[in-house]
């Protein structure tokens, strides 16, 4: 058979989130590019007696299944994804860890590093040296058998329109809130989509992020469509993003997708202490693998911001 | 061995989760590894192994209907299932798949493969000897005695998330109060079912859970379809309401399960149906006042 590239993620060390599980799809892709492999198995390992990690205190047996359910779609974008296995037995984990390290597979993150609970989840350090060496990367795509129905559903309420995928972080209105400072400050964003609107009629928005998370006043703005209060879900977002013309939005989940699905893209308030952990000076415009078309915009964004930049960016996007 | 396990592994297995550095997570790793290994040769590791290679569209159903008849055909204990997906499917449902397989509350893992070798190479570490390889369910299409039996049977609750029930126990509360509530999920092509059903039962709230159209509706009917539930919270939804009338789609079976009365429509001859959602109605009215 084959050999595969296999990855870990072992949810007691690596976080519940939508960002880190990109990151980690996208090692796994650089790693199976690296080896000259065509397959990637996928275990994700959550011991049901204590699911939480150092990170996320607030998980717990009572909603671990609920977490686990609402982001695993961020599992299934790799397009070299063969299997992918939901493992909540702990003994039957280490029984297939043995295996495959007894097979000497090639392992995101190594044995070792697995063996010593430690992940580098959040860090583009394989990813920019990929790049330095190939000039390219190893792209994530829609989710596992949602492409047909994003490019039907764009054909439907897009048809030939620039589509922009906006994700307007408010981790604030979630039941699990975090990072409160990396929240959009979202009446800004409101007067941006109502200019938007008015002057490029043209342009639909596509509103991503938690039900819970939606401001109401943006269902009632033209050429604004929100595919969460349509009764889909985060697959059916990613897979929409990656059809997208273009993303803006706060750096989150959304934007890692943007960023290793190769859109072009304006990822807002970049966190300044992430600097160290994307190899990025405070301020750059790009990552090392960004193109022109995807800007990194450091400061905390006003509605005269996003607008001067999607202006810039939309109309780029229109020449290509 | 009773006490081997009381007094050894479970002590050791404790001890070494929380020594969580090398060279005692190569200690733990190798000790569940043997257990593992233990619980495969004694026969106490079961896999169940199905087969969609058809197409997903109505996969969260029939995978509804599969775990249902797995937990009848083992009394006790957990087990795993593999799913074969085909890997051409485009029906955007695998989040519906793994949130039906996720509220089995005696389903341990999960394997999702899209590669019979994966599957082959695979399948005797999720099950030893020739319980594991003496072939895969056709999960492609539920038989007409398979749902019989679904709508005979007695069922073990599933388990939904805590924050599914929550959250639709307290919309219920707001919208309904203290009156009946009856999901309806019609099939798309006998709207007029509705007229029916909310005729039939007068001073009840509906709730519409498919897909709302543009026709307008009577004060006691709320469209769910806007409100952004997960499939989870739909299910959720159908366990906390009074009754359930509706097509035989996953909430169908939800409403099966938690043993919701209804009636289960779409499946013959349109005014037969409407006849018998009429006199369910009043009967369910009747033993209600």
């Amino acid at each position: 058979m084959a050999e595969s590239m296999i990855g870990i993620y072992d949810f007691s060390y690596a976080p519940y989130a939508l960002g880190d599980a990109l990151t980690w799809t996208m090692n796994l892709n650089i790693g199976a590019a690296e080896a000259g492999l065509e397959t990637i198995d996928q275990y994700l390992v959550i011991d049901p007696s204590r699911p939480t990690n150092r990170h996320q205190p607030f998980i717990n047996t009572l909603n671990v299944v609920g977490i686990i359910d609402q982001l695993f779609p961020a599992f299934l974008c790799s397009p070299k994804l063969r299997s992918l296995k939901i493992i909540r037995h702990v003994p039957t984990f280490n029984r297939f860890l043995v295996r495959e390290a007894l097979r000497r597979r090639r392992m995101w993150p190594s044995c070792w590093s697995h063996l010593n609970r430690n992940l580098d989840f959040i860090s583009h350090r394989r990813i920019n040296a990929f790049h330095r060496k190939h000039g390219t990367l190893p792209w994530l795509t829609a989710p596992r058998g949602y492409d047909a129905w994003a490019e039907t559903f764009l054909r439907t309420h897009a048809v030939g329109r620039v589509v922009v995928a906006v994700n307007i972080r408010q981790s604030s209105l979630s039941a699990t809130p975090a990072s409160l400072s990396r929240d959009s400050p979202v009446q800004e964003w409101l007067s941006f989509l109502r200019r938007a609107t008015t002057r490029h009629p043209d342009v639909v928005f596509l509103v991503m992020g938690a039900y819970a998370e939606l401001d109401r006043e943006m269902s009632r703005l033209p050429n604004v469509v929100i595919p969460r209060a349509m009764g889909f879900a985060l697959a059916h977002e990613l897979a929409l993003l990656c059809r997208a013309d273009l993303f803006m939005g706060t750096s989150s989940g959304f934007a890692a997708m943007a960023t290793f699905c190769n859109k072009p893209y304006l990822i807002v308030n970049v966190d300044q202490g992430f600097s160290q952990y994307i190899d990025v000076p405070v301020g750059e415009r790009h990552y090392p693998f960004g193109g022109d078309n995807q800007i990194l915009y450091w400061e905390r964004e006003t509605a005269d911001v996003l607008l001067d930049f999607f202006e810039e960016l939309q109309a780029r996007v229109r020449h290509r | 061995m009773i006490s081997v396990r009381r007094w050894l592994i479970r002590p050791a297995r404790r001890t070494l989760r929380r020594l969580e550095w090398f060279p005692f997570t190569l200690l733990s790793a190798l000790l569940f590894a043997a257990v593992r290994l233990r619980e495969l040769r004694t026969g106490r590791a079961v896999v169940r192994v199905g087969r969609a290679t058809g197409g997903t569209a109505a996969l969260p159903l029939r995978l509804m209907l599969w775990l249902d008849h797995i937990g009848a055909e083992l009394p006790s204990g957990s087990f795993d299932v593999c799913v074969r997906l085909p890997r051409a499917a485009e029906d955007a449902n695998l989040h519906d798949v793994i949130s039906v397989l996720l509220t089995s509350p005696r389903l341990a893992s999960i394997g999702l493969y899209w590669d019979d070798d994966a599957l082959s190479d695979d399948q005797p570490l999720w099950q030893n000897g020739a319980a594991a390889a003496s072939g895969a369910n056709d999960i492609d299409e539920a038989s007409a005695e398979g749902i019989e039996r679904f709508l005979r049977a007695e069922h073990q609750p599933f388990a939904l998330p805590v924050a599914a029930r929550r959250e639709v126990q307290t919309l219920l509360k707001r919208l309904a109060g203290g009156a009946y509530a009856i999901c309806l999920n019609l099939p798309a092509g006998q709207m007029a079912l509705l007229d029916v059903v909310v005729t039939a039962a007068p001073g009840v709230r509906f709730f519409e859970m498919g897909c709302a159209g543009s026709k307008p509706r009577p004060a006691n009917i709320t469209a769910l379809a806007d409100y952004g539930l997960t499939l989870h919270e739909r299910m959720a939804f159908v366990q906390a309401a009074d009754a359930y009338v509706g097509i035989f789609d996953e909430l169908g079976g939800a409403a099966i399960i938690s043993g919701r009365p209804g009636v289960l429509v779409g499946r013959g001859d349109p005014v037969s149906e409407a006849l018998a959602v009429t006199q369910w109605a009043a009967e369910f009215l009747g033993r209600r006042q």
